[in-house]
C-alpha cells in the first residue's frame, strides 16, 4: 500500500501549526504584559523614592520658601529625584550617629543613589528563616534585613545605639555573690553527701557524652569522675539559678529608638524584642543553639513599648553583647505563623523581615536554587543606603567565582594568598579593582595544639613545659607565613586577637632558636643518645609522632611539611597523619591523637574557657589536649564573672601570660584578610573591624553598572 | 509476559531491601556521626551549643536510638504498607499508608521537598543531553561503520577516543576559563542557570530602546551550553562507539548480503535493515541512562553552580545526612530496577526470538 500525504494529514498539519502559532503568540501577548507591569514597577519604585526622600527630608525639619544662605537639596539619586545633602536630626559627627560616615559620603559631589553591589556564595543557603538558619552565608543575608539594639562600632569596636538610643546596666552582682557562696557549699557538701541527688542529670551528661564519644563511658576511672564533677556542678548551678530568694544578680534597660519602624512600616518596639527573646526559647522552635547561648539571660521584659528589661541569671561578662547583638524579629509577622504551626517556621525558607536598610522584595517566598536578591527597604528608619540592591550569587567552583570576578560579573573577591599574589600582578584588574589586606577582630587564629594525654592515659611527652616550648622555637613561623601565607598575617603568641584589648603588651613571640630548643630539650631528657639524628628520652624511645590534619586541604598539608622539617633539625621525627574530616572529628572527641593542627575564630572579646579550662578536659570538651592550670583556671571562671571591663581584661592579660609560658599550643599565625572590591565603589575604607559597612557604599552615577 | 513481569516486580521488595541495608549499614557505621555532622557546621561553636544542637538532633531525629531501630523507622516511613504511629513513636495499628521519604535533620526540610528544588534542573540537563547524545552517537555510529577505515572513520574514532578520556572535571574548568573569560572568549556565562537580572526579562527575546534583550528563555538556554556540553561529549562518545560496533557487525549479517543481492539500494539497507538491528545495544545502554537523570552530575554542577541531585547527594553523604541519603538511594534503586524489566519487554518486543514465557 503506498504512503500518500492526504487531506486528513493536510487537516492535521494545519492543526499542529496553528496550535505552535497560537502557543507563540500567546507567549508574545504574556510578554507585553510583562513589560507593562515592569514599566509600572519602575514607577512605583520611583514614586517609593520619593516619598522615602520627602519623608527623611521632613525628619530633617521644614523649611518654607527658600532664604537666601540656606542649603538646597543638590545630589541627584538614580531615578532622578533630589535628595538633601544630610538627613536625620543627629549631627554627622556624633560618636553615637551609626550613620556617621554614610552622612558623610553622602556630603561628597560624586554622591548618587543607585547601582548594585554583587557578591558570591560558596555555598547554597539552605534557608533565609532567622534563628533556623545555620550557615554563615544566611547570617550574612540577615545582617542586611535585621537589626539589633546596639552595634560594634567598626571604627572603635565599642557599642553604638541602633535600635536602642541608650541603655543602662544595673549591677548587683555583688550582692549576688555575698548570696551565692553560702548556698553553693551547702549545696555541694549535700552533693557529696549524697550523690543520688543529682543522678538524673549524671544521665543527662553521661547520654550526652556517649552520643558525641559513640561509645558507652565506663562507671569508673578517670572519665568517669570528670562527668560526675561537670553533672555536680550542674545541679548546683541549676538549684542556685532556681532558687526563690536568689537576688537579681545583673539587669541592663534599654530605652527604644522613636521612629523605629520594620520594613513593612510597624514601629519597632520593646515588645518585639521580648518576643524575640521568648521564640529563642520556645522549644518547639528549632533553634537549640541560639537557646544555649541565651541560657544566661533569665527573662526579656517590655515595660512600655519604649523600654525593655534584661535580666541575667548570673553576672556575665557578655551580657552586654548578648542583649544588644540579639536580632530584632517583628511579632506582628512571626507570631501568627509560630502560633499557627512551629513546624511551619521550623521549615520555613525564606520568612525574612526586620528593620534594616535592606529587605527581600518577597519577604516570605524566597527558595533556595540561585541567588538572593535584596532591595532598598523604602521605609528604613535611617538614612536610606545608596545602592539600590545587594545581590548574592552562588559559586560553587572557586576558578568560576574567579573568572566572574574578572569579568565584571562580581564587583567583590575575596582571595586566598595565592590568588591574592597573582590578581596583584594582573595590570586589567588593578586598573578596575582596589586590594585590600587588612586584619579583623573576626579572624582566626592556626595552633599545633600538644596532647598531653597519652593513649594509656598517662602523661605524654607533650605534658612537659619545656617539651612544648621547645617545639615552638623549633619552628621558624615568620619563615613559615611568608611561604604558606605569602606573609599575608601575623605571627601568633596567644589565643587573643591583636586588634582586642585582651594581650598583654610584653608579651612576643618565642624566638626561632634551635640551639635554645636543643637545650631545652636536653634539659627534658632528650637527646640523641645512639647518634641516629633523632633524640630519644630516658628509655631510649626515639621522639617521633603523628601530627593529625584535615585531608584534602593544600594549605595543611604544605604547613604540616613545613613543620616536619623543621623539627628535624631538632631531632624530632613528625609522622603526617592526614584524616578526613568526620575520622578526626571523632579522634578529637575522643583526644585520640598525639599532636593536632586547626584553626579557631576568634572575636573582639575572646572567650578561652571552651579551649583552656581545665573542665573542658572532659570528653567531648573542647580542652582536647587535656591542659591544666589551676591559676588559669581561676582567671578564666572570674574574668566571666567579672562585668567590669578594666578589671576584666587585667585578667585576661594574664591570661595571656600564663599560656605563653605554658605554651599548650604553638599558636603558628593569624590570617589577613584578602580582598578586591570594584573600583566604581566609593566610600569604602579600611577600618578596626574591617571594610565600611557595604550599605554605606555608593557609586557615582557615570561610573554605575547595573541598571534595573 | 504477565506472570513474568509480576514475578519481577515482587523480586523489586527483597533487592530494594537489600539495597538499602547496605547502604544504611555503610554511613551508619561511618566514624563521627552527628558529632561530626554538627561539629562541621563549625567548628569554633561553644560545647554547650553543640551539645544543645546535639541533643536537639537526637530527639527530634531519633538518632541516638540503636541503628537497627533507625533503618527499621525509616523502612517503616517509606513503606506504603506499615504500622502507624503518633509524633513519640507509639504504634497505632497496621495498615496501608501514605509513604514518607523522611526529613534531612541539618536542614530541617521534608526530602521531597529537597529533592523536589534539585530535581528540575538535574532533568531538564539529562533531557536535553541524553537526546543529544543518541541523536549524533547514532548518525557517527552509522557512518563510521558504513566508511570503515576511511577518513571519516579514522578521524571520528581518535575523537571519540580522546573525547572519552578527557576528563570532564578538566574540561569544565577549561571551558569556563576560555569560552566564559573576558580575556579569552567571553561567549558563555561562568556559572548559574540565569542571568542576575533574568528576574526582568520577558520570556521571549523583545527589542527595547535600549536594545534586544534575549527574554528569560534564551537566557536559559545560553547558560545551559556549557554545562550540557560537557556532560554530552563523554556520554556520546561511548554511544557512538557503541553504534559503530553494531553497525559494522550488523553490516557483515546475512540479511545484507541477501538485500544487497536482491539489489536493495545501500541507503535503504543501511537506514532501514542495519540501523534498526543496530539499535538494540543502544536499548540495552539507555536502561542504565535513565537512574542518571536523578543522580545528576557532581562534577558538572560543582563547576558550573548548579544545585541539582548531584550536589544534594554528596552534601547529605558528607554531612551524614542519612535520610537524604537513603531516600534518594531508594528512589534511585526504583527507577533502575524498574528500567531493567522495561529494558527486558522491549527486548521482547523488539525481537520476537526473546520469549519470557
Amino acid at each position: 500500500m503506498e504512503n500518500r500525504f492526504g487531506i486528513k494529514d493536510l487537516v492535521n498539519l494545519l492543526l499542529l501549526v496553528m496550535i505552535v502559532v497560537l502557543l507563540g503568540l500567546q507567549m508574545i501577548q504574556k510578554d507585553r504584559q510583562w513589560v507593562l507591569m515592569q514599566q509600572l514597577k519602575g514607577k512605583i519604585e520611583s514614586q517609593s523614592n520619593d516619598l522615602t526622600n520627602i519623608r527623611q527630608a521632613l525628619s530633617g525639619g521644614v523649611t518654607i520658601g527658600n532664604r537666601a544662605g540656606l542649603p538646597r537639596p543638590t545630589d541627584t539619586n538614580a531615578t532622578g529625584t533630589t535628595r538633601p545633602e544630610t538627613t536625620g536630626t543627629e549631627p554627622a559627627t556624633d560618636a553615637t550617629d551609626p550613620f556617621a560616615r554614610l552622612r558623610e559620603g553622602m556630603k561628597r559631589p560624586d554622591f548618587a543613589m543607585g547601582d548594585w553591589c554583587v557578591d558570591a556564595f560558596g555555598s547554597e543557603i539552605n534557608t533565609l528563616t532567622p534563628l533556623i538558619s545555620t550557615d554563615a552565608y544566611a547570617s550574612i543575608v540577615q545582617g542586611f534585613v535585621q537589626e539589633s539594639l546596639a552595634n560594634l562600632d567598626p571604627e572603635t569596636l565599642a557599642w553604638q545605639p541602633m535600635l536602642a538610643v541608650s541603655w543602662k546596666p544595673v549591677d548587683h552582682s555583688e550582692a549576688y555573690f555575698a548570696w551565692r557562696k553560702p548556698v553553693e557549699q551547702k549545696l555541694r557538701a549535700e552533693a557529696e553527701a549524697d550523690p543520688s541527688v543529682y543522678r538524673d542529670v549524671l544521665a543527662t551528661v553521661k547520654k550526652s557524652f556517649e552520643d558525641q564519644l559513640g561509645r558507652a563511658v565506663k562507671s569508673e576511672g578517670e572519665e568517669w569522675e570528670q562527668l560526675q564533677a561537670a553533672a555536680k556542678q550542674q545541679w548546683i548551678d541549676k538549684r542556685v539559678d532556681d532558687a526563690p530568694d536568689r537576688p537579681v544578680p545583673f539587669q541592663i534597660e534599654f530605652q527604644m529608638r522613636p521612629g523605629a519602624a520594620f520594613s513593612d512600616g510597624v514601629p519597632v518596639t520593646a515588645y518585639d524584642v521580648e518576643f524575640t527573646f521568648n521564640l529563642v526559647m520556645n522549644p518547639k522552635i528549632a533553634a537549640p543553639r541560639q537557646r544555649s547561648a541565651y541560657e544566661a539571660i533569665q527573662s526579656v521584659k517590655a515595660e512600655s513599648d519604649d523600654r525593655v528589661v534584661f535580666t541575667f541569671r548570673r553576672p556575665y561578662f557578655r551580657a552586654l553583647d548578648l542583649a544588644a547583638e540579639m536580632p530584632v524579629m517583628p511579632a506582628h509577622f512571626y507570631k501568627p505563623v509560630v502560633d499557627r504551626d512551629p513546624e511551619q517556621f521550623n521549615r520555613s525558607r525564606g520568612l525574612l523581615v526586620g528593620s534594616g536598610p535592606y529587605m527581600l522584595e518577597d519577604p516570605k517566598g524566597w527558595q533556595p536554587g540561585g541567588q538572593v536578591v535584596l532591595v532598598r527597604n523604602q521605609r528604613y528608619w535611617g538614612p536610606a543606603s545608596p545602592l539600590n540592591r545587594q545581590v548574592f550569587r552562588l559559586f560553587t567552583l572557586d576558578q568560576a567565582r574567579q573568572v566572574a570576578f574578572r569579568n565584571g560579573e562580581l564587583d567583590m573577591f575575596g582571595a586566598s594568598p595565592e590568588q591574592y599574589v597573582d590578581m596583584l600582578k594582573d595590570k586589567s584588574l588593578s586598573g578596575r579593582a582596589n586590594s585590600y589586606e587588612y586584619m579583623t577582630p573576626y579572624n582566626g587564629y592556626r595552633f599545633i595544639a600538644w596532647n598531653q594525654l597519652g593513649a594509656d592515659h598517662k602523661p605524654s611527652r607533650f605534658a612537659d613545659q619545656r617539651v612544648r616550648q621547645a617545639l615552638t622555637m623549633l619552628l621558624n613561623r615568620p619563615r613559615m607565613l611568608k611561604d604558606i601565607m605569602r606573609g599575608y598575617g601575623q605571627v601568633c603568641d596567644g589565643p587573643f586577637n591583636p586588634l582586642g584589648e585582651q594581650n598583654a603588651p610584653e608579651v612576643t613571640p618565642w624566638p626561632y632558636d634551635v640551639k635554645g630548643a636543643r637545650a631545652l630539650l636536653k634539659e627534658a631528657g632528650y637527646e640523641d643518645r645512639d647518634g641516629d639524628g633523632v633524640i630519644e628520652g630516658s628509655t631510649g624511645q626515639p621522639f617521633r609522632f603523628k601530627l593529625t590534619y584535615p585531608s584534602g586541604n593544600v594549605n595543611y598539608q604544605s604547613m604540616v611539611f613545613f613543620v616536619k622539617d623543621a623539627l628535624a633539625e631538632g631531632g624530632i621525627v613528625l609522622e603526617p597523619d592526614p584524616l578526613e574530616w568526620s575520622v578526626m572529628v571523632d579522634r578529637l572527641n575522643n583526644h585520640n591523637f598525639e599532636a593536632i593542627t586547626l584553626m579557631w575564630t576568634s572575636g573582639p572579646e575572646t572567650d578561652i574557657n571552651q579551649m583552656f579550662h581545665s573542665d573542658q578536659i572532659r570528653p567531648g570538651g573542647d580542652n582536647f589536649v587535656a591542659y591544666r592550670n589551676s591559676r588559669l583556671d581561676m582567671l578564666i571562671t572570674q574574668a566571666r564573672l567579672t562585668v567590669d571591663k578594666d578589671k576584666r581584661m587585667e585578667m585576661w592579660r594574664e591570661c595571656h601570660r600564663i599560656l605563653h609560658a605554658d605554651q599548650p599550643y604553638t599558636f603558628l599565625f593569624w590570617g589577613k584578610s584578602l580582598r578586591f572590591v570594584d573600583k566604581r565603589f566609593k566610600n569604602v575604607r579600611l577600618l578596626k573591624a574591617g571594610l565600611t559597612p557595604r550599605t554605606e557604599w555608593y557609586a557615582p552615577k557615570a561610573e554605575q553598572h547595573w541598571k534595573e | 509476559m504477565t506472570s513474568y513481569i509480576i514475578r519481577r516486580l515482587l523480586l523489586m521488595v527483597p533487592t530494594l531491601v537489600g539495597i538499602t541495608l547496605v547502604v544504611f549499614f555503610v554511613m551508619a557505621l561511618r566514624p563521627g556521626g552527628v558529632a561530626a555532622a554538627v561539629d562541621q557546621m563549625e567548628r569554633g561553636m561553644r560545647p554547650e551549643e553543640a551539645q544543645a544542637l546535639r541533643a536537639y538532633y537526637n530527639q527530634h531525629y531519633g538518632l541516638d536510638k540503636p541503628r537497627y531501630v533507625q533503618y527499621l523507622r525509616w523502612l517503616n516511613n517509606v513503606s506504603p504498607l506499615g504500622f502507624h504511629h503518633d509524633d513519640s513513636w507509639t504504634l497505632t495499628g497496621f495498615g496501608f499508608k501514605k509513604p514518607d521519604l523522611g526529613e534531612s535533620f541539618l536542614r530541617n526540610q521534608k526530602v521531597t521537598s529537597l529533592v523536589a528544588e534539585a530535581l528540575p534542573v538535574t532533568l531538564v540537563l539529562n533531557l536535553i543531553t541524553i537526546p543529544l547524545a543518541y541523536c549524533i552517537s547514532i548518525f557517527v555510529g552509522i557512518y563510521a561503520g558504513r566508511y570503515r577505515g576511511k577518513w571519516f572513520d579514522t578521524t571520528s574514532n581518535v575523537v571519540l577516543l580522546g573525547a572519552w578520556s578527557i576528563p570532564v572535571m578538566w574540561t569544565g574548568v577549561m571551558f569556563v576559563g576560555f569560552f566564559a573569560n573576558r580575556d579569552f572568549c567571553h561567549w558563555f556565562p561562568t556559572g548559574g542557570v540565569h542571568d542576575s537580572l533574568a528576574g526582568q526579562m520577558t520570556f521571549l527575546p523583545h527589542l527595547f530602546e535600549t536594545g534586544l534583550q534575549r527574554g528569560w528563555l534564551f537566557d536559559a538556554m545560553w547558560h545551559l551550553v556549557l554545562p550540557v556540553l560537557c556532560l554530552l561529549y563523554g556520554a556520546f562518545a561511548y554511544l557512538a562507539k557503541l553504534m559503530r560496533s553494531s553497525v559494522l557487525e550488523n553490516l557483515t549479517a546475512d540479511f545484507v548480503r541477501t538485500a544487497r543481492a536482491k539489489g536493495v539500494r545501500e541507503h535503504v539497507i543501511l537506514f532501514q535493515h542495519v540501523l534498526r538491528n543496530s539499535l538494540l545495544p543502544l536499548i540495552t545502554v539507555a536502561a542504565g541512562l535513565i537512574p542518571s537523570l536523578l543522580g545528576g552530575s557532581l562534577i558538572v554542577e560543582t563547576i558550573f553552580s548548579i544545585h541539582g541531585m548531584g550536589k544534594l547527594m554528596i552534601d547529605a553523604i558528607n554531612q551524614q545526612d542519612n535520610e537524604v541519603v537513603m531516600s534518594v538511594t531508594l528512589v534511585a534503586s526504583i527507577i533502575s530496577l524498574a528500567s531493567l524489566i522495561v529494558r527486558d519487554v522491549c527486548y521482547a518486543i523488539a525481537d520476537p526470538r526473546v520469549s519470557f514465557e
